[in-house]
């Protein structure tokens, strides 16, 4: 892995972009890390800057998560990006829709921070 | 609208109810008119025979007295003409004598008729049509001629002594004399030897109509009269019925609106719930999150400058022992959302129950596993698990009865420092599956057994909650709702100081179910046959290989080394994607797969194993976390946390397929299901996928199939049963069929096993 890793964060919520961004900077290489505080900012986020990871909510005003996971899926170009939702309910309907339109892996809020640690260096080695 | 029609449907309801009864009243009236009529002759016949015996009698007493001379013949026989003559009874009714001279017989004396008192009765209007009965119980002989009626009288009296003729004569006038027309009369007449005499008297038979017609007159008006007055009644009940319908149909649309309304209250509390969570779970990320990295950054950066002053290394202890409270604190409130929200929906009814046959034995060792990490916590409890060999099935979630299990189980361990947690299952006398979870703890007063199940109670010591309530005050309520749901019911038992008792009871599934389980069994048993018979000839060289696929390493670890415990040869892959290129360079005999991955997930990887040609005969056992029963596409499903056990027994199983597979004969049962064209097939083999190929097919290609060679089992849906030409089956000599019940995913089936002989075979040939 010569080049920077890139981790985008989607979420409505400041403190939570907050709490993502500090938390991911513990990992190894320092990461790029690029923020987008709704949907549609998020995708064009995404289809701008390819972030090998995405940290996606669900419930966000203009375009919710599983919009903006199933725009990245339907592009071939971003083939290579995971997508880990954060959901707030954790119930089971709205994981299967999540797997539906392609999302990788689901924490559920509130989370722990050396969870999202663990998941995002195992995906970040992976690729 | 609805009620309405309803009152309208009451009323007409009704109506025909009076009618029907009416008619019926009548019919029988009738019915009895008729048989009065036949009862009211038949009395009076009898009447009239007791009365001529009585006058018969009196003939017998002057006779006697003739005899033994106390009066003359003479004398004795005008004292007798003169008491008959004066007997009279009915309306109508006397008694006449004549004599037994042949062949015409003489009046002796006639009441009535005196003109003919000692006249030879030969006068032509005595020829008339007569019907006569000899005796009491002479059959009846008709004569529609002319015949005297005496001659007649003659006849019957000389045949059996008495009996009853019919035959027509005039009425007796009210003033004196006869009438001029005849009337139909039946009279009973009777032979007195001593004189040689004839005693006879009739009843005429419009007279004994007339009284019928009287009694019946009134009969019948007694009946209209009771029919008008029921009639009525039952018009007055129609109309408050119809009324009270009315009023029920009013206040039953009221309730419809006032369900609506609950149900619109009940949506908007879940949707409240929902939201309410969702907005706390936000601000509770930040709390936790943040805690956690101010703990994390404290310690590490901070702490160690403090240690070298004394008060500030009892503050930067502080700190952390504080920051640790509200991380706890925190983890606490989202448990506490977590089963809020989970009981509402499961309240609410908004959650999707995955039933399945489920043994408890099972669920019981599962839950304990689950709970493993409480009893390391407190290594003075020791776990206890008691199982009945044998219970029957039960339907339910098991996700959710697992959760019943490990909550009662965690329950037990919470309120007990040490000593035992028993786990017991048994069938009970009312033959149901009893569970229960015995503490030696703290246990509670036995008033408060009922009020532990409900929401936020905790049993109390006193008046203050002993200690700090130990957990959200939600689980035994969660419990209680799941254990309904299976159609259960739970209780408990306790005594302050000497623990308690946990019970629940779960109805044993229906018989049909356990016929499924057979089913499963038997077709697994088939497909050994088989597979016995194949692998004989297949012996696999070298260890077999599986392909581990899971993008979680530990997890990837933990199943090489239980695989590498069992002697197989283990290959891992993080993805769906690097799974594909390892099992096309590795050829591995088995594969794991995880469902949620990154770059491509299992649902993808497996629907892209089984396309490739090379690739699709290797098994695959689906591991995930996602509850449900699917397989997606694998040949085995399995959950996690995993079973070790069930996990190796499966691993074996499939390996045994896949070593079946090396020889030409099919390694497992085809299984077809057969469905009406046009229709999507009915039953879906879910728990047979590790034995079964399943096939579909219309059902009227069944035909074909078997005499292009097809051997195994065919699923047939109940409803499909009748369509199936079994017979054509049997007809064919080189076919063993067996049929059987299969009640497969709640659809009734037959299953048919076909097997077909081999010498048969070349029979087919010749032809």
């Amino acid at each position: 892995m010569t080049e920077i890793a890139k981790i985008a964060i989607v979420d409505d919520e400041v403190h939570i972009r907050a709490l993502l961004e500090q938390t991911l900077e513990d990992l190894d290489g320092e990461p790029e890390i690029l923020t987008a505080a709704n949907g549609a900012e998020g995708l064009a986020l995404i289809e701008r800057e390819r972030p090998q990871l995405v940290f996606l909510d669900v419930m966000m005003p203009l375009m919710n998560g599983y919009e903006v996971c199933a725009a990245v899926r339907s592009n071939p170009d971003l083939a290579a990006t995971t997508i880990v939702m954060l959901t707030a309910k954790g119930q089971e309907a709205d994981r299967t829709r999540g797997l539906e339109t392609g999302a990788h892996h689901f924490v559920t809020k509130p989370f722990d921070p050396d969870e999202i640690l663990d998941l995002a260096r195992e995906i970040l080695q992976a690729s | 609208m609805n009620q309405m029609v309803n009152s309208t449907s009451i009323k007409t309801r009704l109506l025909l109810v009076i009618v029907a009864a009416l008619v019926g009243m009548l019919a029988v009236s009738t019915f009895a008119l008729m048989s009065e009529k036949s009862t009211m002759l038949d009395d009076r016949k009898v009447k009239t025979r007791h009365l001529v015996e009585a006058a018969y009698g009196v003939l017998v007493h002057y006779y006697d007295l003739q005899k033994t001379g106390a009066l003359s013949e003479e004398a004795a026989k005008d004292a007798a003409i003169k008491d008959i003559k004066a007997m009279r009874y009915g309306q109508n009714d006397y008694f006449w004598l004549n004599d037994f001279t042949a062949p015409i017989p003489r009046m002796v004396m006639h009441p009535t008729v005196s003109a003919l008192d000692g006249k030879i009765l030969d006068s032509e209007k005595f020829n008339c049509a007569t019907s006569l009965q000899a005796g009491l119980d002479g059959t009846v002989e008709k004569t529609d001629g002319k015949k005297n009626l005496f001659v007649a009288f003659n006849e019957v009296a000389n045949k059996a002594g008495s009996g009853f003729v019919t035959y027509n004569w005039p009425k007796p006038k009210a003033g004196g004399g006869t009438t001029d027309e005849l009337y139909s009369k039946l009279s009973y007449v009777k032979k007195f030897d001593g004189w040689n005499w004839l005693i006879g008297s009739g009843i005429y038979i419009d007279d004994v109509e007339s009284i019928f017609w009287q009694r019946a007159t009134w009969l019948i008006t007694i009946v209209l009269f009771v029919a008008v007055l029921i009639g009525s009644l039952m018009l007055v009940l129609t109309r408050s019925i119809t009324a009270i319908s009315e009023r029920l149909g009013k206040s039953n649309a009221e309730l419809e609106e006032a369900n609506q309304r609950l149900q619109k209250l009940d949506q908007m509390k879940s949707d409240f719930l929902s939201s309410v969570s969702h907005e706390l779970r936000t601000p509770l990320t930040s709390i936790r999150g943040f805690s956690q990295l101010i703990d994390r950054e404290f310690t590490r950066s901070f702490a160690p400058l403090a240690e070298e002053d004394a008060g500030l290394q009892k503050k930067s202890v502080r700190i952390q022992e504080n920051l640790k409270i509200i991380l706890k604190e925190s983890e606490r409130l989202t448990r506490l959302i977590n089963d809020v929200l989970d009981l509402a929906k499961i309240e609410a009814g908004h959650t999707n129950w995955h039933d399945a046959p489920l043994q408890a034995a099972v669920l019981i060792k599962d839950a304990a596993g689950a709970a493993h990490g409480m009893f390391e916590q407190k290594p003075a409890i020791e776990l206890r698990l008691e199982i009945e060999e044998g219970l029957p099935l039960f339907i339910g979630d098991a996700d959710r009865m697992q959760q019943v299990l490990v909550n009662l189980i965690n329950n037990a361990v919470k309120f007990t420092d040490q000593g035992m947690v028993t786990v017991k299952v048994f069938l009970n006398p009312e033959a149901q599956i009893q569970i229960e979870v015995r503490d030696s703890g703290i246990g509670f007063p036995q008033e408060e057994a009922e009020a532990i199940f409900d929401k936020f109670q905790q049993a109390k010591q006193g008046d203050t909650l002993q200690d700090r309530p130990k957990g959200t005050g939600l689980g035994l309520a969660i419990c209680r709702e799941i254990v309904n749901r299976h159609g259960g019911r739970i209780w408990a038992q306790s005594q302050p100081g000497k623990g308690s008792v946990f019970s629940l009871i779960l109805p044993p599934a229906a018989e049909s179910l356990v016929k499924t389980v057979e089913i499963t069994a038997r077709i697994a048993a088939f497909a050994d046959g088989e597979r016995t018979a194949a692998g004989a000839i297949s012996g696999k060289v070298g260890k077999p290989k599986v392909l581990v696929v899971d993008d979680d390493l530990a997890v990837c670890n933990y199943f090489s080394q239980l695989l590498q415990e069992q002697g197989y040869e283990v290959i891992t892959a993080p993805d769906g994607q690097a799974a594909l290129v390892a099992a096309r360079s590795h050829q591995p005999d088995l594969i794991t797969m995880d469902l949620s991955m990154p770059v491509m997930d299992g649902r993808t990887a497996i629907s892209l194993l089984r396309a490739d040609t090379e690739l699709k005969r290797i098994p695959i056992m689906v591991i995930s976390a996602i509850p449900g029963w699917e397989a997606a596409g694998g040949d085995v499903a399995m959950s996690k946390p995993l079973d070790e056990t069930r996990f190796v027994e499966n691993i074996h199983l499939l390996l045994n397929d896949a070593a079946a597979s090396g020889a030409a004969e099919p390694k497992k049962v085809h299984f077809l299901v057969l469905y009406q064209e046009g229709q999507p097939p009915a039953m879906v083999p879910g728990g047979f996928a590790a034995y079964c190929e399943v096939g579909f097919c219309p059902v009227n290609e069944l035909s074909a199939r078997i005499q292009a060679g097809f051997q195994g089992m065919v699923a047939i849906p109940a409803d499909l049963l009748n369509q199936v030409d079994i017979g054509f089956i049997n007809a064919t000599p080189s076919l063993e069929v067996m049929i059987m019940p299969v009640p497969a995913m709640g659809v009734a089936a037959s299953l048919i096993q076909v097997t077909q002989h081999p010498q048969e075979t070349k029979q087919g040939e010749h032809l």
